[in-house]
């Protein structure tokens, strides 16, 4: 890899500490390890696609980059700072350029204002000398680049389909010009065909804007489409990291074999003489659950990975 | 052909033209609100309510305060609601026209009630919205002050202070709200700890959205709807608790008073053959009371 990454993470980590329900105060928690020391690059006009089961650590990676939960390690940004060390104001500088994508698209806009002032809501917050018909200017120039009407501008997010209120959210994330945006899990609350306009309407922007995108989604043909490089996370490791067509022609490691061989094939027939790898063990052991669940040898687990309950860390 | 052309550019261009507005959830509420027939009888009665208080010392053919010696010897045969010598709801015990008094105790009964709910919502909002949204310690500390300050029996603390620094409205006024924005924190905390999670929160915070704006912008005004129906129950609770205290002697001062003054003295006399005094200030009570819970309920359905 060369040097010119905009993003390179090093050995992220994050632990949620767990207190036992009940228990005594002083009583140690429990470590949850979510994230356990995950390393990658991202360069300008790439997308790193982010696959794994439910759980996985997917969402808490990107949003320990974007430091909404505490992490450690190091994410170097554009080979200027560490995003993970700056201080909140430090941080401010950068979040212009690092903006998200949510998977519930209604959920993601505030349903008592209008679609212009979502829309322009980061723009006001880090271009503060920007004039309202200029603002409403810009705003209106997204909107119709995103593939909405301009002059809904003063509709209120309940009017919207599921996939147009995608489309303000990602005309949100643009109005900033941003390098980097994280898209987490865009298309799952999506039908399928809205999924297509949605996903080709990303990369067209990617290619005109030089745009590098982070595509979290548990939809691992959407990812094949979408991404130059895929990453596998499981219980918060990295398993394999490759070009995509290398990823899902020939799988290297175990578990992307068996998530592989999980995808659904549109001719059920076919799957009858398909090989399948299913996990053996259907609980989540709390030591070296690797080993357990992968039906392959691996490498034993270093043994301080733990997973309490069935929910995912959010 | 041309011209039909022309007309057909013209006619889309205006088309393009025109922004279209967008419905708010608000609007929406509108709607269903004037659709709803005990929403819009709740309304009516409350204008009522406001009309009298507000247009009725214009109607007032006497003040509040002057004896009307004329029908003082003997209330109960010449203080009689009468139009003739102007008592339209007859006079008190005192032979001063109740009328007059009535609409008084009105105003004074919805003050009461409206600025006490105005204080509870704007303290109780703030607070709780505050206190939700930076969670951990913060949220800890000021709500265990809640809880303290909740602890204390509300009422007997305001009759101290009303009989330690004399009776006066703003101390009323002071002592209700001051006490009752506690309930208000705690249900807006509530609230804004369902609303800290959504993503559109989260959308915001990871923007770089400074807390004071996120709580302004995206928190405060989803919770509206809650505060609302709240303080619309509040008005009454508020009239109810200055009526007691009026009641029980410690409220405004004469020659000033409030519906509960009027119905306790009105209640004090009814065994002498003089029940208008206590009908008509009772009636506006009611009305009043009334017309805000149905007003609550439509809401709170809604």
């Amino acid at each position: 890899m060369t040097g010119d990454a905009l993003l390179k993470a090093e050995d992220i980590r994050v632990t949620f500490e767990i207190y036992r329900s009940g228990g005594m105060p002083w009583e140690k928690p429990l470590a949850l390890h979510a994230v356990n020391g995950v390393s990658f690059e991202l360069r300008a006009g790439e997308t790193l696609g982010i696959v794994g089961e439910s759980g996985c650590g997917k969402s808490t990676l990107a949003r320990a980059i974007i430091r909404m939960v505490p992490a450690t390690g190091s994410a170097r940004w554009n080979d200027e700072a560490d995003l993970l060390k700056l201080s909140p104001r430090e941080m401010m500088r950068y979040r212009s350029d690092i903006q998200m994508i949510f998977q519930d698209p209604l959920a993601s806009l505030n349903p008592r204002m209008q679609v212009g002032d979502i829309i322009a809501e980061p723009l006001i917050t880090h271009q503060k000398g920007v004039s309202k018909s200029e603002v409403r200017e810009r705003v209106q120039e997204m909107m119709s680049r995103v593939g909405l009407l301009p002059n809904q501008i003063n509709r209120y997010p309940h009017e919207f389909s599921g996939g147009q209120c995608q489309r303000i959210g990602i005309a949100r994330a643009l109005i900033v010009r941003p390098k980097l945006i994280i898209c987490d899990e865009p298309v799952s609350a999506l039908d399928v065909s809205i999924q297509a306009q949605v996903i080709n309407l990303l990369m067209e922007l990617q290619r005109e804007l030089g745009l590098a995108l982070m595509f979290i989604a548990h939809d691992l043909s959407v990812v094949k489409h979408i991404s130059t490089r895929v990453m596998v996370l499981y219980l918060g490791r990295v398993m394999e990291v490759a070009p995509s067509d290398e990823l899902y022609a020939a799988p290297q490691h175990p578990y992307t074999q068996t998530l592989l061989s999980a995808v659904p094939i549109p001719i059920p027939r076919s799957s009858a003489t398909r090989r399948r790898f299913p996990l053996k063990a259907t609980c989540r052991a709390p030591q070296s659950a690797i080993r357990l669940r992968v039906p392959h040898a691996l490498p034993p687990g270093d043994g301080n990975l733990y997973r309490g309950g069935s929910g995912s860390p959010r | 052909m041309l011209i039909e052309r022309q007309k057909m550019e013209s006619l889309s261009e205006a088309l393009a033209d025109r922004v279209e507005k967008g419905r708010s959830p608000w609007a929406d509420a509108r709607v269903r609100f004037f659709r709803n027939r005990q929403a819009v009888i709740g309304l009516c009665l409350l204008i009522f309510v406001l009309a009298f208080a507000g247009f009725g010392p214009l109607i007032a053919r006497w003040p509040i305060d002057e004896i009307d010696f004329m029908v003082m010897g003997d209330i109960v045969r010449d203080g009689a609601p009468s139009l003739a010598n102007g008592h339209y709801f007859g006079t008190d015990d005192l032979g001063r026209d109740l009328f007059a008094r009535t609409v008084l105790g009105t105003q004074i009964s919805l003050a009461v009630g409206l600025i006490g709910a105005a204080i509870a919502v704007i303290v109780g909002t703030i607070y709780g919205a505050v206190s939700g949204f930076l969670g951990g310690r913060v949220d800890n500390v000021m709500m265990r002050t809640v809880d303290i300050l909740l602890a204390i029996p509300y009422m007997f603390v305001l009759i101290l202070l009303l009989v330690m620094f004399g009776r006066s409205v703003v101390l009323l006024f002071v002592g209700i709200g001051l006490l009752s924005w506690l309930d208000m924190s705690r249900i807006v905390r509530g609230q804004t700890l369902s609303l800290k999670g959504r993503e559109y929160v989260e959308a915001a915070r990871a923007t770089g959205v400074a807390s004071s704006t996120i709580i302004r912008r995206h928190i405060v005004p989803n919770l509206l709807g809650v505060v609302i129906v709240y303080a619309t129950l509040l008005v009454p609770g508020m009239i109810l608790s200055e009526s007691f205290i009026s009641f029980l002697g410690l409220g405004v001062q004469e020659p000033l008073t409030s519906l509960g003054a009027l119905i306790s003295e009105g209640a004090a006399t009814m065994n002498y053959g003089t029940l208008w005094q206590l009908i008509f200030p009772l009636f506006f009570f009611i009305v009043t009371l009334f017309s805000f819970f149905f007003w609550a309920t439509v809401c709170a359905m809604h």
